[in-house]
């Protein structure tokens, strides 16, 4: 035979390999990782240079630090998804299967309640659910407006409660046999009840969206990671033979439970805040102890004042009466407007500071777990870490990817994001070049003329007399100064794809933006391997993150019409999960616990900050007040997405006969 | 090899039942093989690989993939007499698409009688047990190959072997281990994941299959992986081997597995005059370890420093049938290929390192030549 036989080897205690076979390996190494993730990347980058270039004609803005950011993403991205392969999963995989063995139930759930817990407690991107609420008014929203800011502490606590209860529930279920599909029903019968009552109490009617949001987005990208491989090793040890589900489930009670947990909460504040009320109500006399009371302290109400009221608004406040209280307000104000402004114009932070803020928080969200971890595996399991040089390993490419990849973030995709966003109008509406103003002096509005529509409105108008010709430009009355006889003309151009056309192309570009950005979500791919183990390999994972990915596109997309059109959430996500749950009720338990693990995995550190970027952009020019909502539709549709694929799997492809003739 | 020398007491011979059916249809062995009065089976996730009927693709014939369940338990010998009638009618071995069924002779030592392996005598009176065994389509002149590859190669050899004619190929997925944990913190560059692919050839295309792997893989290349078979005491195997529509009222893989049963084995389709290993002794021993997840490491480390060169880890479920309380039910299972003549110092250096005090085993059995890459 031209082989040779396979022999055994002396062994030595250490094998030193030459320098250059080490560094080819290393190499190799390397550029094998940097390959898949440029695979995923570039898409993104790609479709949102696209979109921003060629549909909507602008050109990129601090081109060379968007270069910089995304090749940040890149590399951080690979060290960040090496680290979890490392460290993350291995352990969790073997608290999975060591926990049974050694601890209680009890003493389990505790473990698992507390993990939780604390993965979100320390979970940064909490910050992006205050920032959506940054919109948000006193006097239409105080519950919401009091959570987001005086008790911000207790909406974070909530939603961790709601976590840990999600984990602890998902891993019973896992020891214990129990079919995912009883709980879910359980679950999502509970939190569209309360939903639903939610919606009939004025003040709790905009919390609920943020409740809603809160579960997909605490989810984060080292918790899931760790919660499937627990679910995983969980699984091996208990159960019942014939549960195909895999460990599944426990990430997707964690986009549920919490939105209860935080409506709950809401409920048990409503009593200390008022009712929602006009603005006029707020900053009358008559109320002002209430408004104080929406805040941490006065000096946060008076430069909450200072940036929101009028002065005789103020002047109406009673606690806001004491004019140096305004004037020190507005000087603080007025510093911290120069200090933005001048962000503005120049570097915003540089790329140094951004990196040692997002270093500190992948520090506080990577070092706890995995030190609560590590403390398991020594005092719970009473086992030594297998390879701790790996682990050690696996812990620092998370924390340096982390710290990397968020702040390649910031630096490069979320500025081609807020670009996008903020130019996306431009395909539905006219756009007003404020920069292109001109000053008309002695303008004469006779020259002011009359247009008649198809419906009979009149439309004023006056020719511009232009290089190329008179053009007939709309007449603004308020922008007319009759004392000084001047007009300012602000140019306007008209919508880039006119009629529905522009709709279309707004929904598509919604679509894509969903679609490529959870092509390189860190928890999807982990989602992805951890399938692709269970399964052997029938489901690839790259299969299963395009049908995510797809997933999240046609929730981006509805999220989008939802602010264009202004439709309540309430409308898309009840029909929504009523669909959701009878598809439920036919998939097999395998493709239900996917699916619903793939709605709690989608919305992360990539799809949260880009969606949110362009939806704000969109909305803030649509004039929409905020843009929650949207990433409870982008975790809802993957889940639909994939209980339909596994069902088409199962029609295409019928399971032999089950059990024993 | 001669399974009564010196050196491996605490043990007997047994016959190890090996089962692959669809993912699902494993639910009916727990009630079938208690009256039997086997003790435990494992469970381990696996995907059969079918040529699908469908357009070419670049040429090649598309393959549909399927998740299925690999079934293992001991009986002693004689037992499988009982035991397989009752499982062929139970689980419909040798209809297209059910499955496949082999037997293999092994040494087993370290089993707590009548605890962990389950190698008591049969009951009498087993839900469809009784069966002639003729019926069953046994077949006696076939061997296992198995391929262990790094992830992602298997599906190649899948296809060779589908498209050669040469059975269903499964895949698992593995961890090897060995050379690799001695490299320091380099070794995170050298990936670990394997994937074990094993096929059913008769005894006499065994040269064929294994020369036809070797070609395909280029196993003698650095890291390419190695392929190893041993024979196997009787076997049913599958017979459906595209998936889709059938043209026919039987395919060609049914029509040969029904001569093959006729015929009373598989020589009437030789290709061969001679077969290069008739009669010669096998060089090689399987010796596999089982154990509790994540308790065989020092077993398996004394394997390796008392001269077996690697081993492949694959992880199962296990299902206890005697109502024990004890025991995990994550076990892992560690393959090694080892030349006869380092087999007995490798047994005892595992019985010092405590295997036999533990809830774990060892399965030895004769193996036929090993390819791969060579170092030493």
């Amino acid at each position: 035979m031209a082989f040779r036989l396979f022999s055994p080897r002396s062994r030595s205690e250490l094998t030193i390999l030459p320098l250059r076979q080490r560094g080819a390996l290393i190499g190799s190494y390397i550029w094998t990782r940097l390959a898949a993730q440029l695979r995923s990347a570039v898409p993104v980058v790609l479709y949102l240079l696209g979109v921003l270039i060629l549909l909507l004609g602008v050109p990129v803005l601090q081109a060379g630090r968007v270069a910089i950011g995304v090749a940040m993403v890149i590399v951080g991205l690979t060290a960040f998804l090496e680290g979890l392969m490392l460290a993350v999963m291995p352990i969790g995989e073997l608290c999975g299967v060591g926990l049974p063995r050694r601890a209680r139930l009890p003493g389990i759930l505790t473990a698992v309640f507390f993990l939780g817990l604390l993965g979100t407690m320390a979970e940064p991107s909490i910050a992006v659910l205050q920032r959506m609420g940054a919109s948000v008014m006193p006097w239409d929203a105080p519950l919401l407006f009091v959570l987001l800011g005086k008790h911000s502490f207790l909406l974070v606590l909530a939603i961790g409660v709601g976590v840990g209860i999600a984990f602890a529930v998902g891993i019973l279920r896992s020891l214990l046999g129990w079919s995912l599909k009883p709980v879910l029903g359980i679950s999502v019968g509970l939190v569209l009840g309360a939903t639903l009552w939610a919606r009939t109490q004025p003040n709790l009617a905009l919390l609920y969206s943020v409740a809603w949001d809160s579960g997909a987005i605490t989810t984060s990208d080292v918790t899931v990671p760790l919660m499937l491989a627990l679910g995983v090793g969980l699984s091996r040890m208990g159960g019942r033979q014939d549960d195909e589900g895999g460990g599944f489930g426990s990430v997707a009670m964690a986009s549920l439970v919490p939105v209860l947990t935080v409506l709950i909460l809401g409920a048990a504040l409503l009593p200390t805040v008022p009712a929602p009320m006009s603005r006029e109500e707020f900053v009358s006399g008559d109320q002002a102890v209430f408004a104080r009371q929406l805040f941490r302290d006065q000096q946060s109400y008076e430069r909450w004042a200072a940036e929101h009221l009028t002065p005789e608004e103020r002047a109406g406040a009673a606690v806001l009466a004491d004019p140096e209280a305004t004037l020190r307000a507005e000087a603080l104000l007025a510093a911290e407007g120069g200090v933005r402004a001048g962000e503005g114009r120049e570097d915003p932070e540089s790329a140094w500071s951004i990196l040692l803020r997002t270093a500190s928080e992948a520090g506080r969200s990577v070092i706890p777990l995995m030190l609560s971890l590590v403390a398991i595996v020594w005092l719970v399991l009473r086992r030594k870490l297998p390879w701790p040089d790996e682990t050690m390993l696996g812990v620092l490419f998370c924390l340096a990817g982390m710290a990397v990849f968020t702040a390649g973030l910031e630096i490069g995709l979320l500025r081609l994001g807020d670009q996008t966003g903020a130019n996306l109008t431009s395909l539905i509406q006219p756009v007003e070049h404020a920069q292109d103003a001109v000053v008309i002096s002695s303008f004469d509005p006779s020259v002011v003329f009359e247009a008649v529509g198809p419906d009979g409105g009149r439309q004023s108008f006056f020719m511009l007399a232009e290089p190329a010709g008179a053009v007939p430009v709309p007449y603004v009355p308020d922008r007319y100064d009759a004392e000084s006889g001047e007009y300012l003309h602000i140019p306007l151009t008209p919508p880039r794809i006119p009629g529905a056309g522009g709709w279309i192309a707004l929904l598509i570009v919604a679509f894509g933006l969903g679609f490529t950005t959870t092509l390189v979500e860190p928890a999807v791919a982990a989602l992805g391997v951890t399938l692709e183990n269970v399964t052997v390999g029938v489901f690839h994972r790259r299969r299963i993150v395009m049908i995510i990915s797809s997933g999240v596109g046609v929730g981006a997309l509805s999220g989008f019409a939802m602010l264009a059109w202004d439709i309540p959430l309430l409308w898309i996500i009840a029909p929504l999960y009523i669909v959701i749950l009878l598809l439920t009720a036919l998939s097999s338990e395998l493709f239900t616990g996917i699916a619903w693990d793939a709605g709690g995995a989608t919305t992360a550190s990539i799809t949260t900050p880009l969606v949110l970027a362009v939806g704000a952009g969109l909305g803030g020019r649509l004039g929409v007040a905020e843009s929650f909502g949207i990433l409870t539709l982008a975790s809802g549709f993957p889940i639909l997405g994939v209980l339909l694929a596994g069902l088409s799997v199962s029609r295409s492809r019928p399971l032999p006969r089950g059990s024993a003739r | 090899m001669s399974l009564d020398r010196p050196g491996f007491d605490c043990g007997s011979a047994a016959v190890e039942i090996t089962c692959v059916v669809p993912r699902q249809g494993s639910t009916g062995f727990h009630d079938l093989l208690k009256p039997f009065g086997v003790g435990e089976f494992t469970l381990q996730s696996a995907r059969r690989t079918l040529l699908r009927e469908a357009r070419r693709r670049r040429g090649l014939t598309p393959l549909a993939e399927e998740l299925v369940d690999i079934v293992r338990f001991h009986v002693p010998p004689g037992g499988e007499e009982a035991v397989v009638p009752a499982l062929v009618n139970a689980f419909g071995f040798g209809e297209p698409g059910r499955g496949s069924l082999t037997l293999r002779t092994i040494f087993l030592a370290g089993i707590a009688p009548g605890a962990a392996a389950g190698v008591t005598a049969p009951g009498s009176a087993a839900p469809g047990g009784g069966r002639p065994s003729g019926e069953t389509r046994m077949i006696h002149d076939l061997a296992c190959l198995c391929s262990i590859v790094p992830r992602g190669v298997g599906t190649a050899i899948a296809r060779v072997a589908l498209e050669a004619g040469l059975g269903v190929p499964v895949v698992t997925y593995g961890r090897g281990v060995g050379s690799r944990g001695r490299l320091g913190l380099i070794r995170v560059t050298i990936p670990v994941e394997k994937e074990i692919v094993t096929f059913l050839p008769s005894l006499h295309d065994i040269d064929e299959a294994f020369r036809l792997v070797n070609e395909v893989m280029r196993l003698s290349r650095p890291g390419a992986g190695f392929c190893y078979w041993y024979p196997l005491a009787g076997g049913i195997l599958d017979t459906r081997i595209w998936a889709g529509r059938q043209p026919f009222v039987a395919s060609m893989e049914q029509v040969i597995a029904t001569l093959d049963v006729m015929t009373g084995g598989t020589a009437w389709r030789r290709k061969a005059e001679r077969i290069e290993n008739e009669g010669r002794p096998l060089p090689m021993a399987s010796y596999t370890i089982q154990g509790n997840e994540g308790e065989t490491e020092p077993i398996l480390r004394a394997a390796l420093d008392a001269g077996a060169g690697g081993a492949t880890q694959s992880w199962l479920r296990r299902e206890r049938l005697d109502e024990a309380e004890n025991g995990s039910s994550a076990r892992e299972m560690s393959d090694l290929i080892v030349e006869e003549s380092t087999l007995q110092r490798i047994h005892q250096s595992v019985c010092q390192a405590g295997l036999l005090g533990q809830d774990g085993f060892v399965e030895i059995s004769d193996a036929g030549a090993a390819c791969g890459y060579h170092t030493s």
